[in-house]
């Protein structure tokens, strides 16, 4: 079987290693730029298990459980490091809500625990507690090298044989009898037996040239990164207030950013300083001795938004057949792909549906099963 | 006709009392501490990130920014601040016990041991590692203070006050424009505020040229200034510049741009080039014939450039002992080198040593290798293009053989919609090109504008232009214009990294000192690895994305593993730079509305 994945991304690349390990065949990865161009070099590099919905949080469990056990097989150490997360809320309906969701979290065996704002202050006192009602602190979640991660699998899949086509777009899928024969790239015609796009916010104009229409956007993110200081916020704090987030690698870089309005669609990565100034006077009220900081870098990528913010997965039974997706990501590309790799292999090649795939096939919006995940954070 | 004979410049501002880890120390109001520091001996002002190295300052620059020494209560860039009387700075010269145990397996490629990436020891490891990178400490920090943002409008923005940038601004403003000239130095002047030497094919001595240049520039009506202030670039809704010195943004409306940022020396490679004592060529000059400082008693200054050969004269007429040295083998040096001073040619391998800062360098050459005492070494074999701004816009930048990475502009110095260039940042090595680019560069933007008068200026400024290269052989030049129009980057042959001093990688010869990467570090990634591209290297080890970030070490590393993969270097590329050049303070950016 000759297998072709589009996009050299964190998704195509685990996508292409799961193929390998399961000796799926012959194993094309195209990717337009470098391995990892895109969005997964510019992502903030944290992963969590906290979602509104159970259907994503058992997925991000998995998958982050996939990734920790193949660090010890990748050349690079993955840096997975759970520092937490810390919600800051302000008020009961919030509170509220976290209380609710928490019960599901319990039986996923991934409970959190509720601050007062004597406790935060006691466990973190750079944080500003004056307006703050509560917290809620996900110990499960943290960060992880996004470059790392990538690399590990990206030179896991290249000694198993993946064929990597680095600088070489992909312009068009070229099906006929529904089904896929060849794809059109820079470099020639490719045939194909099996087609999996996994190219993030650039997905959208390979599939609509073959009539697949599905609810999603590439939404700009902007984030900050601080010079380097000593190492001293452990968790990713994120204010429900101002919308503002904030965490420190392990570099000792400070990285945050803030919600602030985009219109969507593949507009240009640049940012912009009134997201600067933003993010600055939100960050510097709630940790006010991060004044001092100084701001050395600022970029932007996509999200690649999709109508119930949950990735897609999978195929449609109308399809043409060997076509396969996996994006729409939503900003959870690292904490889902280890585990997307996987399932999407097996339903490769066998043609079930694990269990846990099963709620993010792109079916689920023309059969109105959307997932509903409303816990988006940046 | 010239300012110096043979003694050296008087110190600048008035005399003060300073301390360095208790000891006091005199200094000066008007030089930076580094420079105080350097001169009463203490030449270590900061240990390294990660491998806790002892540094000192490598250049003068605000944007370079290696070192950070804990002045008063603060973490400052000790070449950015001046001294005042009862400033206290102070060096943390310990290195922790961890540190010190597993120093010899810290490299590029420590996170990723076997060991470290079980993942019981691994949870445990990086509760420690975290902890151990030597970075200030934030909390050491008082935030009490709040910057502000003001909004500046203008015609024109200049950034740079060299040559290029002075005549660019007298220019503009003679026709008509309002001009805002952005200068990161204390003073206007770029080189010409310390290079002491007439400047060739130019006849007006080069102090009269420098104080005709700035009595023009201040007497015009339409210019203002920001000395200190360093244009930090384009977000994407407004440029900015920020000064550290006022702790302002400004936010930058103009209709257009000339960016002339000159040239950066750029580090040389040799075993332990991160001592105190390593310089850039032209911060050699800047401390003795600016800040009265002298650099060292005997100096080895590496490279053949007309920057080196400028540096060794000025040097020597100060009574500086000079050794010169570079790859050129002695008979195939033009130039007269007996009264500068000793020459080794045909160098492979510079070792510096020292203890805390450069004592001795040995010298292995073709007939076989010399030991010198020095006390300080000039880096000027190479000059690259400071082209972080452009970088940042996206533009062209293509690598020649033999000239270096060279943006790509027209003839009529424009970039990009309203930005224009000028002067070395252009690639044009010598100091009359800078001046009649800073003319066209002005002419241009005012024929933009819409200013009467100014096209046919313009085309007779093109005109003597093209003369000048053809006179120079400056065929690259053209080369350049044609592929601004083509758009075609043809392959070019690559040798040996003019900056190259060692023969083999090396753990002890950096490439990016913020980030402590070594030429080791990326022959691993080069060979073991694979990766060949310099955004891959670059996220693989972290160069370009220190505090300096990519200043010093673009260039350096792109060229670098362009020779160790053997691979052009338009094809490594260099990685995409990106607002704030210089690192902004939050409280300022928090700042006030604006004004």
């Amino acid at each position: 079987m000759k297998i072709a994945i589009v996009g050299g991304g964190v998704s195509g690349l685990s996508i292409a290693y799961n193929l390998a390990v399961r000796s799926a065949g012959e194993i094309h990865l195209f990717e337009k730029n470098w391995i990892m161009y895109g969005s997964s070099t510019r992502s903030g590099a944290r992963f969590r298990v906290h979602f509104w919905t159970e259907e994503n949080s058992r997925f991000a469990i998995e998958s982050i459980k996939r990734l920790e056990k193949l660090a010890g097989k990748m050349e690079w150490n993955p840096i997975i490091y759970r520092g937490g997360y810390l919600w800051l809320l302000f008020n009961e309906h919030q509170i509220e809500r976290f209380k609710e969701t928490n019960k599901m979290w319990s039986k996923l065996g991934v409970q959190g625990i509720f601050l007062e704002p004597e406790d935060i202050r006691e466990r973190y006192p750079y944080i500003n507690v004056d307006d703050v009602l509560g917290g809620f602190y996900g110990p499960q979640d943290g960060s992880l090298h996004h470059d790392y991660v990538c690399f590990g699998y990206y030179s896991l899949a290249k000694k198993l044989g993946v064929i990597f086509h680095e600088f070489t777009p992909v312009n068009e899928i070229i099906v006929s009898d529904n089904k896929v024969k060849q794809l059109k790239t820079m470099s020639g015609l490719v045939d194909v037996d099996v087609v999996v796009l996994a190219a993030g916010a650039w997905t959208n104009e390979l599939l609509e040239k073959i009539g697949i229409h599905l609810p999603t956007e590439p939404l700009r993110k902007e984030v900050c990164l601080t010079e380097p200081y000593h190492y001293f916020i452990d968790p990713l704090i994120i204010d429900m207030g101002s919308g503002a987030y904030v965490g420190q690698t392990l570099k000792g870089e400070i990285l945050g950013s803030i919600d602030y309005p985009t219109p969507p669609g593949l507009i240009k990565l640049e940012t912009k300083l009134e997201f600067v100034i933003k993010w600055a006077r939100a960050i510097t009220k709630r940790i006010p001795i991060l004044k001092n900081a100084r701001v050395m870098r600022t970029w932007a990528g996509y999200y690649m938004m999709s109508a119930d913010n949950s990735h897609i997965m999978g195929r449609g039974p109308e399809w043409p057949e060997g076509l396969y997706v996996a994006y729409g990501y939503s900003g959870h590309g690292f904490m889902m792909a280890p585990l997307v790799g996987e399932l999407l292999a097996e339903n490769i090649l066998t043609g079930k549906i694990p269990e846990l795939m099963k709620p993010f096939l792109p079916t689920r919006f023309r059969e109105n099963k959307l997932i509903q995940e409303k816990l988006v954070i940046g | 006709m010239s300012l110096f004979g043979d003694t050296i410049q008087e110190r600048r501002g008035s005399r003060v009392r300073i301390f360095f880890r208790g000891v006091g120390v005199e200094g000066y109001t008007l030089e930076p501490v580094s420079i105080a520091l350097y001169h009463n001996g203490f030449k270590v002002l900061s240990r390294s990130k990660k491998l806790y190295r002892v540094r000192g300052f490598y250049s003068l620059s605000p944007q370079d920014r290696l070192v950070l020494t804990r002045v008063g209560s603060e973490y400052v860039n000790p070449c950015e601040v001046f001294c005042q009387e009862g400033q206290e700075a102070h060096v943390d010269l310990s290195v922790p016990f961890l540190v010190k145990l597993f120093t010899p397996l810290l490299d590029g490629y420590f996170q990723h041991r076997r060991l470290l990436k079980n993942k019981i020891l691994w949870s445990l490891a990086a509760d420690k590692i975290k902890k151990l990178a030597n970075h200030p400490r934030i909390g050491d920090i008082e935030a009490e203070k709040t910057g502000r943002i003001l909004e500046v409008k203008s015609d024109v923005v200049v950034v740079g006050g060299g040559l290029s940038g002075l005549v660019a601004t007298y220019t503009t403003s003679k026709l008509g424009l309002r001009v805002l000239l952005i200068d990161d130095s204390p003073a206007l002047g770029g080189r010409m505020r310390y290079d002491h030497m007439d400047i060739p094919g130019i006849s007006m001595p080069r102090e009269n040229l420098l104080q005709d240049l700035l009595n023009k520039v201040n007497a015009s009506g339409n210019v203002s200034i920001l000395t200190r202030t360093v244009f930090t670039g384009f977000f994407e809704d407004h440029p900015t510049a920020y000064s550290e010195y006022d702790k302002v943004l400004y936010v930058l409306k103009a209709k257009a741009y000339i960016i002339a940022t000159g040239l950066v020396d750029v580090p040389c490679i040799f075993r332990n080039n991160d001592l105190p004592g390593v310089f850039s060529g032209s911060t050699v000059l800047e401390m003795v014939n600016y800040y009265g400082v002298e650099p060292g008693r005997r100096g080895l200054i590496i490279g053949l450039s007309q920057n080196s050969l400028r540096i060794a004269e000025q040097l020597k007429r100060l009574g500086i002992d000079i050794v010169l040295v570079s790859h050129s083998k002695p008979e195939e040096v033009r130039y007269d080198l007996s009264k500068i001073g000793e020459y080794v040619g045909s160098v492979k391998e510079i070792q510096a040593s020292g203890k805390t800062c450069v004592e001795r360098v040995n010298i292995i050459h073709d007939n076989g290798r010399d030991e010198v005492k020095v006390d300080f070494i000039a880096c000027s074999a190479f000059s690259t293009p400071d082209v972080r701004i452009l970088n940042q816009l996206d533009s062209k930048i293509v690598f020649l053989d033999n000239v270096g990475f060279i943006p790509i502009h027209d003839e009529y110095m424009h970039l990009k919609d309203n930005i224009f260039i000028a002067g070395g940042v252009s690639g044009s090595p010598y100091s009359i090109l800078h001046l009649i680019e800073g003319e066209i560069a002005a002419l241009s933007v005012a024929y933009k504008l819409g200013v009467k008068d100014a096209e046919p200026l313009m085309e007779e400024k093109i005109r003597e232009y093209r003369l000048k290269l053809s006179e120079m052989n400056l065929e690259w030049k053209n080369k350049i214009f044609e592929i601004s129009i083509s758009g075609l980057i043809e392959n070019t042959s690559f040798s040996y990294p003019p900056t190259l001093f060692i023969e083999k990688p090396r753990r002890d010869a950096f490439i990016c000192f913020c980030e402590d990467v070594t030429t080791k570090d990326i022959s691993r990634t080069v060979y073991e690895k694979g990766y060949r591209t310099l955004e891959l290297v670059k996220r693989s080890l972290g160069v370009c994305t220190g505090r300096c970030q990519g200043r010093l070490c673009m260039v350096n590393s792109a060229l670098y593993v362009s020779y160790l993969s053997n691979l052009d270097p338009n094809q490594v590329g260099l990685t995409k730079a990106r607002a704030p050049t210089t690192p902004i303070p939050l409280h300022v950016l928090a700042g006030g509305e604006g004004g």
